[in-house]
């Protein structure tokens, strides 16, 4: 007898022919070839559309969801959908067909799915989630509590675990409502790009829907949410620096990230920003960061990628330096605990690029850069102590997720929970090291100053 | 000798790997779970150290009695009523675990993917698929368990290597999870995952020596314990316990948080796949075994003429229980108790064998 190699006698078993080098009974009959043809031929009958046959234009899809408290005590809806005719390609003014891209519509309901079924009455196409980008609930309802939705969204197969949340502090429907970018055809990609701008502007928590629902449960660590609103400052108004948060801090005068959503100074026919964050305890939102404060909650969750920032100039008050921060490696943080309160220690690893020196002053010289790594360190210093001290003391609510550290302190599950980590982590106790190191000056190695600025310059001071 | 059915180490191997595998994509992750806590992979390596035990000790009596399988084993150690006993309880028991997932998968393709069709509709695909693969008989399902499982192994790791950016250490502290006491003998029950292990005892006759038989079995064992291991690791670093408990179905909440940028997302279609082929696999060696243990069993010399009947027989029993949640509850009986006909009934067949001498240099005499 032949011997067969492995893949041989593998795929030999199939053949009807009887061969004297395969040790296996070949199929009896013809009839009982029919029969197994027939059989297999009738798993091709249902390709054709069966029950949950669902064509794509048959389909209204969702960009966004906005959760209002509803004026009867219920909740109100809103749903961003895409109107797909005017985002396609092929009108005349190349991108989409020229009308509004999407559609708003808002519903008074008590629960999603309902809502979603109702707005069915007068859509002519059946609703689909699986593409909506954002689920935004206005200020408002989440102070009272969103678990009952998260639950339901949850539990929905449709909506994407990666869906943005975010909460604003205007309604969700004036937020929604006033998505109608100007760069993008379609709006679910301005979701999708503007809600992960924290990649490269660090100053928005980018948070997305699992690590949302995992965090509102979690024993170890709490939840935040991007933080939204429409800007306050109409194309004809006069801009101001008044809502800024930098007095909160103690600062002389408003950095750029010293901002929340809606008070962004600036002026634009495009409403709707997000900068900062909203706090949340468990499924209740508590408060929010701003700016900078998020770019430090990124950091020590290891999730700071890089931004600009601006100093500053330590020998020259009203200059600025401005450096491109990156993080270099996960923070490393150790939990201990000294008579029942917590003793965090943290080291953040950063390293910066200068971007700009206004003064002119030579710090990019070897013997001087030093200096300045260790003035931006003590900033940075200084204003983490701040968002941690706002988070521990006045929020009460470990969204850094220290608690995840302090579980190398237990063994057991029970242990944990008798440890009751939120109660404890209101008292507890930061020593923070800042390691920054100014790797490159950018494409000028040294600054020459003209004389004449020069002598103005120290002329000033 | 040409009509006799001889199979490889490597297609058993394969073969058994799916019939403990196949679990994975339904609900076995959550039991150990909700068993040990966020130490389900510690109470993973205790299972794959207890089965290589186990294993160890079964191995014994089927030295005893080489190329038989355990129906005949128990034919010859305790007669005919020892013969029928054995035989009618691996068909019972295979009957209850094909009814639990059978179900199982239907509803869970419910949920997944066709949440209109009538659940009917979806059983029917299974056991006409089912009933193809019985009448092609047991070397074709093997052989295509070579070809396919292969393919299912590779699609469920690289489900879990595009997860690995979302998972978190910490998720597995504390260590010992629910506790030592959970894992090491509360979690002693859960060696029921590898109940399937029924089957091998059944592929003597097939595999052409002891030495094959054996191999077969202890590289099922532990790839099998890997995979569940990996799993366990993975699923438990992405989901922190409080929200894993919560998942219907680990894997593919697994395969729904991959999000690698916008090209590489949506990744549960290569789930879905993964789980059919696996799932279908899976009912259909069930069901050719418990056929062929019935005609074993009442030494029934043709088994074609029972595969109709046993087909309405699993498709009606299946669609017995009037919802999910009664076939959970089910499950948990299984995870309780499979772990006995997989062990326990060998290892009595052993201790009688010795007893009473049967088998080994006796037999070998007679």
């Amino acid at each position: 007898m032949r011997k067969l190699s492995h893949w041989q006698s593998v795929f030999g078993c199939f053949s009807t022919q009887k061969t004297n080098c395969r040790p296996f009974k070949p199929l009896d009959s013809h009839w009982q070839r029919i029969i197994i043809l027939v059989l297999v031929l009738s798993l091709f009958m249902p390709l054709a559309g069966c029950y949950d046959a669902r064509e794509i234009d048959d389909l209204a899809y969702v960009m966004a969801i906005g959760l209002d408290k509803g004026d009867s005590g219920f909740i109100k809806m809103t749903l961003q959908i895409a109107i797909p005719k005017n985002i396609s390609g092929g009108g005349e003014k190349g991108g989409g067909g020229g009308g509004e891209a999407s559609l708003p519509t808002t519903i008074e309901t008590h629960s999603l799915p309902v809502g979603l079924n109702v707005i069915n009455t007068y859509l002519s196409r059946q609703l689909s989630l699986s593409d909506a980008k954002a689920i935004v609930f206005s200020e408002e309802l989440a102070k009272e509590g969103i678990g009952q939705y998260l639950h339901s969204i949850a539990r929905n197969r449709e909506f994407r675990p990666n869906m943005y949340v975010v909460v604003s502090k205007t309604s969700a429907e004036d937020y929604i409502k006033g998505v109608v970018p100007k760069l993008e055809a379609n709006p679910s990609k301005y979701y999708e790009l503007n809600l992960t701008s924290y990649k490269y502007n660090g100053i928005t928590p980018g948070t997305t829907m699992h690590n949302f629902y995992f965090d509102s449960e979690s024993l170890s660590i709490q939840p935040v949410a991007i933080l939204a609103s429409i800007n306050k400052f109409a194309p004809d108004k006069e801009m101001n620096l008044q809502a800024s948060t930098y007095k909160e801090k103690n600062k002389p005068y408003p950095f750029m990230q010293d901002f929340t959503a809606g008070n962004i100074p600036r002026k634009s026919e495009f409403g709707p920003e997000i900068m900062g964050s909203a706090v949340f305890s468990s499924d209740k939102m508590v408060g929010e960061l701003d700016g900078e404060e998020t770019a430090y909650y990124l950091m020590l969750i290891g999730r700071y990628n890089y931004a600009n920032w601006s100093f500053t100039d330590p020998k020259h008050l009203n200059s600025f330096i401005s450096l491109n921060i990156k993080q270099n490696r996960k923070p490393s943080i150790k939990v201990k605990l000294a008579d029942g309160k917590p003793i965090i220690d943290i080291k953040l690893d950063l390293e910066a690029d200068i971007l700009s020196i206004q003064s002119g002053e030579n710090y990019e010289l070897p013997g001087r850069i030093g200096e300045v790594e260790s003035y931006v360190s003590g900033v940075i210093k200084k204003d983490l102590m701040l968002t941690l001290n706002k988070c521990t003391k006045q929020f009460k609510t470990d969204i850094f997720g220290f608690g995840k550290k302090a579980k190398y302190l237990v063994w057991t599950w029970d242990q944990w929970e008798k440890m009751n980590w939120h109660s404890i982590f209101p008292y507890s106790k930061f020593n923070p090291e800042i390691s920054l190191k100014i790797r490159r000056p950018g494409l000028i190695i040294r600054t020459v100053v003209p004389n004449s600025s020069q002598k103005s310059g120290n002329a000033s001071q | 000798m040409h009509d006799k059915i001889i199979f490889g180490s490597r297609d058993a191997m394969w073969l058994m790997m799916n019939m403990v595998c196949a679990k994975l994509a339904l609900n076995a992750i959550r039991v150990l779970e909700e068993t040990a806590g966020n130490a389900s992979w510690l109470l993973c390596i205790y299972l794959i150290i207890l089965a290589n035990i186990g294993l160890f000790l079964v191995f014994k009596l089927f030295e005893r009695f080489p190329g038989k399988d355990i129906i005949d084993i128990a034919y010859e150690v305790s007669g005919s009523p020892g013969r029928i006993i054995v035989g009618l309880t691996i068909v019972l028991t295979q009957l209850f675990v094909i009814l639990l997932f059978f179900r199982g998968y239907a509803e869970h393709t419910k949920i997944v993917a066709l949440t209109v069709s009538p659940i009917s509709f979806i059983t029917s695909f299974f056991i006409i698929c089912m009933v193809i693969a019985c009448f092609f008989g047991l070397e074709p399902l093997v052989r295509l368990h070579s070809i396919i499982i292969p393919l299912v192994a590779v699609l469920f790791s690289l489900i879990l290597m595009l997860s690995l950016p979302q998972c978190q250490f910490e998720n597995l502290l504390p260590v010992l999870g629910l506790g030592a006491d959970k894992i090491f003998l509360g979690g002693t029950l859960k060696l029921s995952i590898f109940q399937e292990l029924t089957f091998l005892f059944l592929l003597p006759p097939f595999l052409v020596s002891f030495n094959k038989f054996k191999s077969a079995g202890y590289k099922f064992i532990n790839l099998s314990g890997f995979f569940y291991l990996s799993l366990c690791l993975v699923f438990g670093t992405i989901f922190p316990y409080s929200a894993a408990i919560e998942s219907i179905i680990p894997v593919y909440s697994v395969s729904r948080v991959i999000f690698w940028g916008r090209l590489i997302q949506r990744i549960e279609s290569i789930f879905f796949m993964m789980w059919s082929l696996a799932s279908v696999f899976f009912l259909s060696a069930s069901m050719y075994f418990i056929i062929y243990s019935f005609a074993k069993t009442l030494k029934l010399p043709y088994i074609k003429p029972l595969i109709i009947p046993f087909a309405i027989i699993i498709f009606t029993i299946t669609l017995l229980p009037q919802r999910l949640l009664d076939v959970t509850a089910l499950v948990e009986y299984y995870y309780n108790l499979g772990w006995a006909p997989a062990f326990v009934l060998p290892l009595i067949l052993l201790i009688i064998s010795i007893l009473f001498r049967k088998g080994g240099k006796q037999n070998a005499q007679t």
